[in-house]
């Protein structure tokens, strides 16, 4: 790779890298707007289906309202470029909350609820884990591939450390 | 440093991954501990329990967990079978001979719902069911089914005799549970007996159990520390508490306009989980930690309450530890045997009440 033709198959990476960027940008969309757009739908039963949790009792009310405000607010950072790098932070980390809280249901909680929208809710429990580490995974995987500030126009892949040290 | 080979950047977003994934779960962390420490509270209520009142004696693999139990006597019980209704197994108390019995159920109805129930008061066999509803009989030795009349769609059922059945049902105008006395010509009802606290249907869940001999029937609320003892006619004898101390029932119920749904919209606080009668006694398996329960045997461990039928008074209690790792399921007593479902086994236990709280 490195000793023929350096250039051509240097932009294909780039190029590769944006388009892994995109794709997974979109895929979280997609499962933020699907599971967000669910939960509205039949807000009652969302809402009615929370208040069962174990862990929530308390917060159901709160945490009935937040949660797809916030899968909406995420969607929508993942949609612009200038946001997108939190968006992905902001992503990984619902994902991990999410995830984390299936586990803990499924470890130790006497019953399993679930309060989960449209066709997640036709997962089994061990589906959704993977589901769920799955994007997890991809949200990781989009900060760590996710361009640095002042894309160096001196072709350097793996990006020398010196820019300046940004907003995120 | 662990990843020497990465620029800063790289570092520093592996970094923030990390305090992200950190935070997310520090934040469940959290949520975990504070509902462990609500259900941890002090329930406000002591259990006495004296040694040796519970022996264990035999255990019986039965090689599936669908087995339920039916009735028995002191000598041998019977056991149905959730998913083959057709079965009822017949056990010696020892849990050494044992004989299958095969039910008729042909000439009953082709569609049978999963609340099916066959409960066994030797030598007559009842099924019902209250969904379609349908309500059968038939004996030990005849195995098949007679279908009875029946007047009212039900939630439980408890037979008194062959053609006479207490019945739980919903009543549309007050909305809420009720109980009725079936004979094969009348339905009687004698008011609201089932007190109303909630929602009427849920609130006021339960246990029904019937001593035709003893002109008793017994209803213990399911998320409240009480039950009530009437005659087989519906007649309030008395009305007494369990001993821990929700006296209201503690959920919220929503409706699910979608799905014409009423469901509970918060975790119910069972109260009694299970419980039978037998002799003058009332057993309970509790769903409360007391505040003398040493904590580590109470998870592992099922507490069983017991009250005298005579005038409703606590007598004590006892703990039937868990077998495998699995809690008890089921149990009933017959005589001086206590049987207990754990998962797909059958354990016996042989109950030796002390001389001064014997009724």
């Amino acid at each position: 790779m490195k000793t023929l033709t350096g250039t051509p198959t240097h932009k294909l990476t780039i190029d590769k890298r944006e388009i892994a960027i995109q794709t997974i940008s979109c895929l979280l969309v997609l499962l933020f707007v699907y599971a967000a757009g669910s939960k509205l739908m039949d807000y009652t039963k969302f809402r009615v289906e929370i208040g069962k949790s174990p862990l929530l009792t308390a917060f159901a009310a709160p945490v009935a309202i937040a949660v797809p405000i916030i899968e909406l607010v995420i969607a929508l950072l993942l949609s612009f470029t200038r946001t997108r790098l939190p968006g992905l932070y902001a992503s990984f980390t619902l994902m991990v909350l999410f995830t984390a809280y299936i586990f803990y249901i499924l470890r130790f909680s006497p019953y399993v609820p679930c309060s989960c929208g449209g066709v997640l809710q036709k997962l089994n429990w061990t589906t959704h884990l993977w589901f769920n580490l799955f994007f997890v995974l991809l949200a990781a995987l989009g900060v760590l591939i996710f361009p640095y500030l002042e894309p160096s126009k001196s072709n350097k892949a793996p990006c020398p450390a010196d820019s300046p040290s940004s907003s995120h | 440093m662990a990843l020497p080979s990465l620029p800063k950047q790289s570092k520093r977003r592996l970094l923030y991954l990390s305090y992200c994934l950190a935070g997310s779960i520090a934040l469940i962390l959290s949520l975990a501990f504070l509902s462990e420490a609500a259900k941890n509270s002090s329930n406000a209520f002591i259990r006495m329990a004296p040694s040796h009142v519970a022996m264990p004696t035999q255990i019986r693999d039965l090689h599936s967990a669908s087995w339920y139990l039916a009735g028995g006597t002191p000598t041998r019980f019977y056991l149905a079978n959730r998913s083959a209704p057709a079965l009822l197994m017949e056990i010696g108390m020892q849990l050494k001979d044992s004989t299958l019995h095969y039910l008729s159920l042909i000439s009953l109805s082709n569609r049978i719902s999963k609340s099916l129930k066959i409960t066994v008061d030797s030598p007559n066999i009842s099924l019902a069911e209250g969904v379609s509803p349908l309500l059968a009989g038939g004996r030990v030795g005849d195995t098949t089914l007679h279908r009875l009349a029946n007047h009212a769609y039900f939630g439980l059922a408890a037979p008194l005799s062959p053609s006479t059945q207490i019945l739980r049902a919903t009543d549309a105008r007050l909305k809420q549970n009720i109980l009725l006395k079936q004979t094969p010509d009348t339905l009687m009802s004698k008011g609201p007996i089932l007190e109303k606290q909630v929602d009427g249907i849920f609130c006021t869940d339960g246990y029904l159990h019937a001593q035709p001999d003893s002109n008793r029937l017994i209803y213990i609320y399911s998320y409240r520390n009480q039950w009530i003892c009437l005659d087989t006619n519906l007649n309030i004898r008395y009305k007494a508490r369990t001993i821990d101390t929700i006296s209201r029932v503690k959920f919220s119920v929503g409706s699910i306009p979608s799905q014409h749904a009423l469901t509970l919209s918060s975790p119910p606080t069972f109260v009694n989980q299970q419980s039978c009668i037998n002799g003058n006694y009332l057993f309970v398996h509790s769903a409360l930690r007391a505040d003398n329960d040493e904590r580590d045997l109470y998870e592992m461990s099922s507490p069983i309450d017991v009250y005298s039928l005579i005038d409703g008074k606590y007598l004590l209690s006892f703990y039937l530890p868990d077998y495998r790792k699995h809690k008890i399921r089921d149990f009933r007593v017959f005589g001086n045997t206590l049987v207990a479902l754990y998962d797909h086994y059958a354990y016996t236990y042989t109950l030796f009440f002390p001389p001064k709280l014997q009724k």
